[in-house]
């Protein structure tokens, strides 16, 4: 039988709700969205931290969630893509997404996004160089990019004329 | 744009090429509905995008039924080798597993394969695993324990055997053999043959030739292969992601020796499938383990396990002479190409099929021969990879080509202008398409950025030290749906009594945007607005056999099926109140009216009848497009319609590193009829990114590097701007004149590139991809000057 191994509890926030929770400490932080949260729009790509398709937010800064460990997360605030909607709107990045077309396939979307939210709460007027330094650890396989770009530029105007009042 | 001008004002004449580059609308927020009748050519949003962008999309990963059990895969370690087993089920009690699966627990066939004739793959090995990475049994179990199992220590004794790692290797005298039947290891060979090659190059007064060698690529899909299984009665379900479900049921099926009726497939949104999806990969061994335990079953595959079990895109290796007269003519071209297949057969008999019908690419070559073969090794299997072997084959053609313009002494492009396929040229294989040939439109579209970027290279490498640009051009054709097969797609559409339309559509959206595509045709066909339908996708209890998402046929058969049966639905409802093909629907809520002349028929839907389908009305239509078989010179009809593109690629190399930065791609494409041209750009734009990747960077080699930090896919970083110029020649056979785009999207990007280096530096790789090593090798071996700058 396997052993019993013990648990830790953490307390985190995810998506404004607080969950008090006990995990085993190899449990990785996308495990315990995808597995015990049921949040499967955080999807698993490589394994190994390089696709960016398990990518969430951690007390605002965008981390591969495949590579941090969720006991880490104790005391965190974490935003999935299910929780960037605010009361039932659809957040000005994934209005871009869709209507600019950043999508094909859509399995890294959720992280694509989540990479420009980051970018785009700290960085009002990005550059082209801005945009694809902040993907840069985001592999899409469909796109090859270019509606990606566009849709973070669509989505930076946005919320820029919104002065940041969604993000 | 100067490009979209220089199509503006060319006109074949007769015919309207239109392009539709419609440079603006990129700029455009796609839209979401549209006025009944108008949905076609316009940048519709896709149908399936909302549940993308909220995470709600389901996927082969997403959906665990409760008290699944999670099962396990265990591989083979070595490229061949035989093994026994010892005490599976003192293992199976030792590690609270629930079972332990082998070859004998397979109630059927112990063999699959995506073409029955050929079909050879085992699910599980059964004396011999014939290479690294194939399954020789499973474990299922609660998750704690099947996780916890360090499958090293699975009860298997392995006995490494020699093994066949390349095609010499395979077909030498005495090699052993991996299937019985299959000769020095050939699974098939291609040919195709026309006029006197051997006199024709004899008589050519300029003549080039060149050998060149392509590497396995990988897919990498960023979705690995999962899914679930479970038993309900006689019936097995299996939710996974899949590019062919059909195809699924029937092998399925032929396993556990039970009736397709049995065999209930659904599929899940696919995270890409470039081909490697159309062959099984999780199924079987989720569908024997909820059979047997009659417990619901689930497994994901590992980013390693995926890399070393599915199929990848076949090695090749090529050689090609070709002649032309002074005047620039093509007279011939010779080609022979070997493909590596791997171990099972997949789709290496399409591979060799499909090569010798193109390899001639977009052009007309009066004395033609193109001879192939599939060669089994005990490495992974080759399969589909967006375009069956034609991108590689381009690679030889299409620098070939360039070769023969140079010693001609004509500009690049305009060699390729003056030797384009026209409508009244035959094909390689005999076939005067008659109409829709679009390539000299695509090539010619590409002229205004060919002089300016040619021109700015020059002025560039005037005062340049080690970085160097050049620019480089490439064609393609690329026959839509199956070669020389049946190719059936079946769309079913119903009215509802709410005035809402059904459509039961069973063509997998694999990310391209079919499932829009299709809808956006039958609307238009109907007369209906978009927004009143509701799909029902892929699921082969309630969708008609769609056939596979490959070979770019979901727009143009598919489609053409939706169009139909849209149509039908249409005269269905006019059948009901007697009035002419000429008059208007109009769709209501809960009725239709019918407009003829001064007379308005209303149509209650309560008042109707509901069918069996659950509908007032419904239609279904089946399309299948005409081919004819091929004789033995390869000569007949393969393809209903040819998709045409040319891509212009401009690069810079760095000759102390040996890098290749691409920077700016121009795309033509002849799609017919752009149905939904953002849609299209979507798939040009991927393509090339996959293009780039197989040019620059990317190659499998089976053993070694078996994630995605060793093996290279291209980032945001790598990909230029990219360019899509969007030729509309129709095809009166596809819906509203539509072709297929999926693969002919990345054929003609890698040999542009290629094209590019030489033309930056003059030299020619003889191994694909150009990695910075290859590269400054052969600029040290050439001792090309601007390589130091000492």
């Amino acid at each position: 039988m396997p052993e019993a191994v013990a648990k830790i509890g953490i307390k985190i926030i995810v998506n404004g709700k607080t969950c008090s929770l006990s995990v085993e400490p190899r449990q990785l932080l996308v495990e315990l969205l995808r597995e015990t949260l049921d949040l499967t729009g955080t999807h698993v790509g490589c394994d190994t931290s390089y696709c960016g398709a398990c990518t969430v937010l951690l007390n605002g800064k965008a981390v591969k969630s495949c590579t941090v460990f969720a006991f880490q997360a104790d005391g965190g605030e974490i935003t999935t893509v299910e929780g960037v909607e605010k009361s039932g709107n659809l957040h000005p990045i994934q209005k871009a997404f869709g209507e600019a077309y950043g999508l094909q396939c859509g399995y890294c979307t959720p992280g694509l996004m989540l990479s420009t939210f980051q970018l785009l709460s700290k960085t009002k007027d990005p550059t082209e160089k801005d945009l694809r330094k902040a993907i840069a650890g985001n592999t899409c396989r469909c796109t090859g990019y270019q509606n990606v770009l566009k849709a973070m530029t669509f989505a930076a105007k946005a919320m820029k004329e919104s002065n940041g009042h969604q993000v | 744009m100067d490009a979209i001008g220089g199509v503006l004002c060319r006109c074949t004449g007769y015919r309207k090429i239109i392009s539709a580059v419609i440079d603006a609308g990129r700029e455009q927020i796609l839209m979401s509905s549209a006025p009944a009748g108008t949905a076609v050519g316009n940048r519709m949003v896709r149908l399936d995008g909302l549940a993308k962008i909220t995470g709600k999309e389901i996927y082969g990963a997403d959906e665990i039924p409760s008290g699944a059990l999670l099962l396990r895969v265990i591989r083979c370690p070595f490229h061949r080798a035989g093994f026994q087993f010892g005490d599976l089920e003192k293992y199976a009690k030792q590690n609270a597993i629930t079972c332990v699966l082998t070859a004998k627990d397979v109630p059927g066939e112990n063999r699959y394969g995506v073409i029955p004739k050929f079909a050879d793959q085992p699910v599980f090995a059964e004396s011999e695993a014939r290479f690294k990475g194939e399954a020789v049994a499973a474990v299922a179990g609660a998750q704690a324990a099947v996780e916890k199992l360090d499958l090293t220590q699975f009860p298997v004794v392995w006995n490494e055997l020699p093994a066949l790692m390349t095609i010499d290797q395979a077909l030498t005298p005495g090699a052993p053999q991996l299937h019985h039947g299959r000769e020095q290891n050939v699974l098939v060979r291609g040919r195709v043959v026309r006029g006197d090659v051997d006199a024709a190059l004899r008589n050519a007064e300029i003549t080039a030739e060149l050998e060149v060698e392509t590497g396995f690529v990988e897919h990498a899909c960023i979705e690995p292969e999962a899914g679930f299984a479970r038993r309900a009665g006689d019936t097995i379900e299996i939710q996974a992601c899949t590019q062919s479900p059909y195809m699924d049921r029937s092998d399925i099926a032929r396993i556990l020796g039970i009736a397709e009726a049995s065999v209930r497939i659904i599929p899940t949104a696919v995270g890409g499938g470039f081909g490697t999806k159309l062959d099984l990969s999780v199924q079987p061994f989720l569908a024997l383990a909820a059979w047997k335990l009659n417990l619901p079953v689930r497994m994901v595959y590992s980013r390693t396990e995926s890399m070393i079990s599915t199929t990848k895109r076949h090695p090749a290796r090529m050689w090609a002479k070709a002649g032309a007269g002074r005047d620039g003519k093509l007279q011939a071209l010779d080609f022979r190409a070997d493909f590596n297949t791997g171990a099972y057969s997949s789709w290496g008999p399409t591979v060799s099929a499909r090569v010798p019908v193109h390899a001639s690419g977009p052009y007309f070559v009066p004395h033609y021969r193109a001879l192939t073969r599939a060669v089994h090794t005990h490495l992974v299997p080759a399969g589909a990879f967006r375009g069956f072997g034609v991108p590689q084959m381009a690679i030889a053609q299409e620098q070939l080509y360039d070769e023969l313009a140079d010693r001609v002494g004509m500009d690049r492009l305009e060699f390729r202008i003056l030797n384009s396929l026209t409508n009244d040229l035959p094909t390689v294989t005999g076939q005067v398409l008659g109409e829709g040939v679009g390539i000299r439109a695509c090539f010619e579209a590409l002229r205004p950025r060919w002089k300016a970027a040619r021109k700015e290279a020059v002025d560039f490498n005037s005062s340049a030290q080690h970085l160097r640009r050049g620019v480089g051009v490439a064609g393609m054709w690329y026959g839509c749906g199956n070669t020389s097969l049946p190719n059936p797609s079946t769309m079913r559409v119903g009215l509802k009594s709410d005035g809402r339309i059904a459509l039961h559509q069973g063509a997998v959206d694999i990310g391209q945007g079919s499932a829009t595509v299709v809808t956006q045709i039958c609307a238009d066909a109907l007369g209906c607005s978009i927004d009143r339908f509701d799909l029902l996708s892929g699921d082969t209890s309630i969708t008609p056999d769609c056939g596979k998402t490959s070979a770019s046929r979901q727009t143009f058969v598919s489609g053409k099926a939706a169009y139909m049966a849209g149509e039908a639905l249409r005269r269905e409802i006019l059948r009901l109140v007697k009035a002419c093909d000429c008059a208007k629907i109009s769709f209501e809520n809960g009725s239709v009216e019918v407009h003829e002349d001064k007379k308005l028929h209303r149509i209650s839907l309560a008042d109707l009848p509901i069918d069996k389908h659950g509908y007032v009305l419904t239609a279904e239509a089946t399309f299948d497009p005409p081919t004819r078989a091929l004789d033995e010179n390869g000569q007949g009809m393969p393809y209903a319609v040819y998709g045409f593109g040319a891509h212009l690629a401009e690069i810079e190399v760095d000759t102390e590193l040996g890098t290749i930065k691409v920077l700016r791609i121009t795309a033509a494409h002849d799609v017919g009829r752009a149905i939904n041209p953002t849609l299209i750009e979507g798939q040009i734009e991927g393509g090339v990114a996959q293009g780039i990747g197989m040019a620059l960077m990317e190659e499998f080699f089976p053993g070694k590097g078996e994630n995605l930090h060793d093996y290279l896919i291209p980032s945001a970083g790598d990909i230029p701007p990219i360019e899509s110029i969007l030729i509309e020649d129709p095809s009166s056979i596809g819906p509203y004149g539509a072709k297929g785009i999926g693969e002919q999207a990345v054929i003609p990007t890698a040999p542009a590139i290629l094209n590019a280096l030489h033309d930056a530096i003059g030299i020619r790789l003889r191994k694909i991809p150009a990695t910075p090593d290859r590269v400054r090798a052969e600029i040290l071996r050439c001792g090309i000057t601007g390589a130091s700058r000492g």
